[in-house]
């Protein structure tokens, strides 16, 4: 095909354009996606030279950023880890900063920081009602993985809520 | 300093060259590039030829209506690389950065998505050659395998310079290049730019491409903002892109169908 190899130069509906103006082209020879390029252009014309957009990027931040960031500064690595897969079910620490705004929401005299340590510390009472409630009929046939992963797993949380977190204290610390 | 009478003729001359250029090369009439309100069976169909121009209409092959924002978030396309790592040209499709990382605005993505399923579909209702490339280990198998279940083919592998450009050299035969390449990445496993897009530029050969915060969207004609490598997002596009071959090609057989029983009633 007579054509410029010139990539850089034009988008490549001009430089075929320009090849059936000529004649280098016959009409009927013309590609394929021409008619459908010039039936539905694409939105920015694809110019190598295309000048550079001077957007300027904003950094994105959410109200409840300032809890979370307490949160995680005060439990840490102790927070358990969550399956990527799974959408429908909240994180841990989406969780606690909905508890922690709802009792904000409930007692506006509370602060901050008092209605996080308030939250967590239902979480993790929220934690022990799971573990009373998974107890098997049969305990002698338990569930596989049963003793292994979510008693230590509770167990992490609760270490690090109330033995080395007293977030009251950590937090008056900053 | 042009003579305002001079420039006047020369004006008037343009306007009649182009009006001449559209008149010649028209063959699309009427396109109507927006979706009509009004109910595409209350159009006058009488007038119209025997098998329906897919060019006049503005989703002929309802393709627009597989993306869907939610979809694509719950895919991941919404992130970008570290901040560090960002393309300039890539600004106008970034909704922000969230603690260094880039977050695409998928109302923009979805909205190009759209634009670049409805082109593929039409270049395979078309009959035309579609070329998936993409050049990252973890996912190419899922695009040979997608290029396999629509009939078309692929390239997931190392691009040999001149494989467009010097195809009858190196194949040793003459060679029938695609009619679209789509590519679901377009970096090469160093981060230089893939060699096709050029490639394929050169050769005007038009090119549908994902491309994240740390590509140029530039040569490429039909690109997608979006991540480019997890494969749950590759997942998606391989799924929607997919569809919308499949769904050229059916509204090919269709045509044809058409055509045949009418021509059968003709002949009767």
């Amino acid at each position: 095909m007579a054509s410029s190899r010139l990539e850089k130069i034009g988008t490549i509906f001009t430089r075929v354009t320009g090849l059936l103006r000529a004649g280098a082209m016959n009409v009927n020879e013309k590609p394929i996606w021409y008619d459908v390029y010039r039936a539905f252009p694409p939105k920015v014309e694809p110019l190598y030279s295309r000048p550079i957009a001077d957007v300027p990027i904003k950094e994105i931040i959410y109200p409840e950023d300032s809890i979370r960031a307490k949160l995680h500064k005060a439990l840490g690595k102790k927070m358990p880890g969550y399956n990527l897969l799974e959408k429908n079910r909240p994180t841990v620490s989406q969780k606690i900063i909905l508890q922690t705004l709802q009792h904000q929401k409930e007692d506006p005299s509370l602060s901050e920081d008092e209605a996080l340590a308030k939250a967590i510390e239902t979480y993790n009472s929220e934690i022990r009602q799971v573990k009373a409630d998974d107890i098997p009929e049969d305990f002698n046939k338990p569930k596989f993985g049963y003793y292994k992963t979510k008693p230590s797993l509770a167990n992490e949380f609760k270490r690090a809520v109330e033995t080395k977190v007293d977030v009251k204290k950590i937090l008056s610390e900053d | 300093m042009i003579h305002p009478c001079l420039r006047l003729s020369i004006n008037s001359r343009l306007s009649t060259q182009t009006h001449y250029l559209f008149k010649k090369l028209s063959t699309v009439p009427n396109v109507d590039p927006l979706p009509s309100t009004s109910n595409t069976e209350s159009k006058d169909t009488s007038q119209e030829p025997e098998v329906p121009n897919p060019l006049r209409y503005h989703d002929y092959f309802q393709v627009r209506n597989l993306v869907k924002v939610k979809d694509m978030f719950d895919a991941k396309v919404h992130l970008g690389h570290k901040i560090g790592s960002l393309d300039e040209r890539m600004k106008p499709y970034i909704y922000g950065v969230r603690q260094g990382q880039i977050i695409f605005d998928l109302d923009q993505s979805a909205e190009l998505l759209r634009d670049a399923l409805n082109f593929v579909a039409h270049i395979a209702y078309r009959d035309g050659i579609v070329l998936f490339v993409g050049q990252s280990a973890q996912n190419s198998l899922l695009i040979e395998k997608t290029a396999q279940d629509c009939q078309e083919f692929a390239h997931t592998r190392f691009w040999r310079q001149g494989m467009f450009t010097n195809s009858e050299k190196l194949f040793r035969a003459v060679t029938r290049l695609p009619d679209l390449v789509i590519l679901t990445n377009t970096l090469t496993t160093v981060l230089e730019p893939n060699p096709a897009i050029g490639e394929a530029a050169k050769m005007c050969i038009p090119t549908v491409g994902i491309v994240d915060s740390n590509c140029n969207p530039n040569l490429i004609t039909y690109p997608v903002p979006g991540n480019d490598d997890t494969p749950s997002a590759i997942q998606y596009y391989c799924q929607v892109f997919k569809t919308a071959i499949l769904k050229g090609k059916k509204a090919k057989q269709d045509t044809l169908k058409l055509l045949s029983e009418k021509q059968e009633v003709q002949h009767n």
